[in-house]
């Protein structure tokens, strides 16, 4: 007769997170401190903001905010939650490379509060280019196109693409309220890509990798940018529709929202 | 409005009259190859064939990798051409 010793597996990333405060609660797959929480979940790993969100609104003052956090709401009960997602291939599969996780859950936790560290400077532009393939900006989906841009400074890396140029003034509530729908829909389904409205009348898609540790940036950037790129040519179509060529269309005559109109 | 969000409009015909889009909205910073085959699926155009773009106020033809609002103002009428060859070899072909 066999005998099978249960031992308890220790996951790669349980020491760099006690490392910076976060202690394992009772359940093994999830970390938290008095600020954070962890958890991994479908191998990415999520942070997540303890506390309400000071923001009510998904859709607003999150773009060009330090790091990967974005405001996704919880569908069951309709509170905003505040997330820092990251690809399963950052998260470390064996404890050599805890180091590199543990300079990942600092980025984390230095731009929890919205600042980037104002002395982090990125890679040069030309070794970012080299690490995406030509034209990765450029996006045409149907008979849309957009052009996005890589705004690095010192301080801040930022992918950016428009998914609206122009809201017009005049564009009906209820096709406002579906836009809203769509944007703030898109933004919880999708990790790591935060969808903003910039001003009146313009709504951007970024991912913002301010601050990241350089030895995660080429595999991060190129993620980052696809992610980015798939979430802008999923959601410019039907954006553009509802902003320039839904007259008419009596779908759109009903919020999307039935319990607002009670 | 944030520089990337610059936009332009024109007026786009295909080179045989058949068809005219309005394009509005176009960003500045789109090179024009992109923009000329989003007017081609507008246009419900073969997507097999590449397109160019020809400014009709100076007859140039635009070049694909350049942003078009470094190429063309606003309200510019604009023909989009297929590239081909129109039979013919090359005298490298030959």
């Amino acid at each position: 007769m066999t005998s099978v010793a249960s031992t308890a597996t220790v996951p790669p990333w349980d020491a760099p997170l006690q490392a910076l405060g976060l202690r394992p609660l009772d359940d093994d797959v999830a970390y938290r401190n008095g600020m954070i929480g962890f958890r991994v979940h479908s191998g990415w790993g999520t942070f997540e903001a303890n506390g309400k969100p000071r923001s009510r609104d998904p859709l607003r003052g999150q773009l060009g905010r330090p790091g990967l956090w974005k405001l996704v709401t919880n569908r069951r009960n309709g509170r905003l939650r505040r997330v820092f997602d990251l690809p399963p291939s950052i998260l470390p599969r064996d404890a050599s490379i805890a180091d590199r996780f543990e300079a990942v859950a600092d980025w984390v936790l230095a731009t929890s509060g919205g600042k980037a560290d104002s002395c982090w400077s990125p890679p040069a532009e030309e070794e970012l280019e080299r690490w995406l393939p030509p034209n990765a900006l450029t996006l045409q989906v149907g008979e849309t196109a957009r052009q996005g841009d890589m705004i690095c400074d010192t301080g801040r890396l930022t992918f950016d693409f428009p998914v609206v140029t122009k809201i017009p003034r005049d564009l009906p509530a209820l096709r406002r309220e579906w836009l809203r729908e769509l944007l703030a829909d898109t933004q919880d389904r999708w990790r790591m890509v935060r969808i903003g409205l910039a001003g009146r009348s313009e709504v951007h898609a970024q991912v913002d990798l301010s601050g990241a540790p350089h030895e995660v940036l080429e595999e991060l950037v190129p993620i980052g940018v696809d992610t980015l790129r798939l979430v802008v040519s999923l959601v410019v179509e039907p954006a553009d529709f509802l902003v320039h060529g839904a007259d008419g269309c009596r779908a759109l005559e009903v919020s999307p929202n039935p319990r607002s109109q009670i | 409005m944030t520089a990337l969000a610059q936009t332009l409009r024109f007026t786009a015909t295909d080179v045989t009259g058949t068809h005219t889009v309005e394009a509005t909205e176009v960003q500045r910073a789109l090179p024009a190859g992109a923009v000329a085959r989003s007017i081609a699926s507008k246009m419900a155009l073969p997507d097999d064939v590449p397109w160019a773009l020809r400014s009709d106020r100076t007859s140039v033809f635009l070049d694909d990798d350049v942003a078009i609002g470094d190429q063309i103002e606003t309200d510019t009428p604009i023909t989009i051409f297929p590239r081909t060859h129109l039979g013919g070899r090359t005298r490298a072909e030959v």
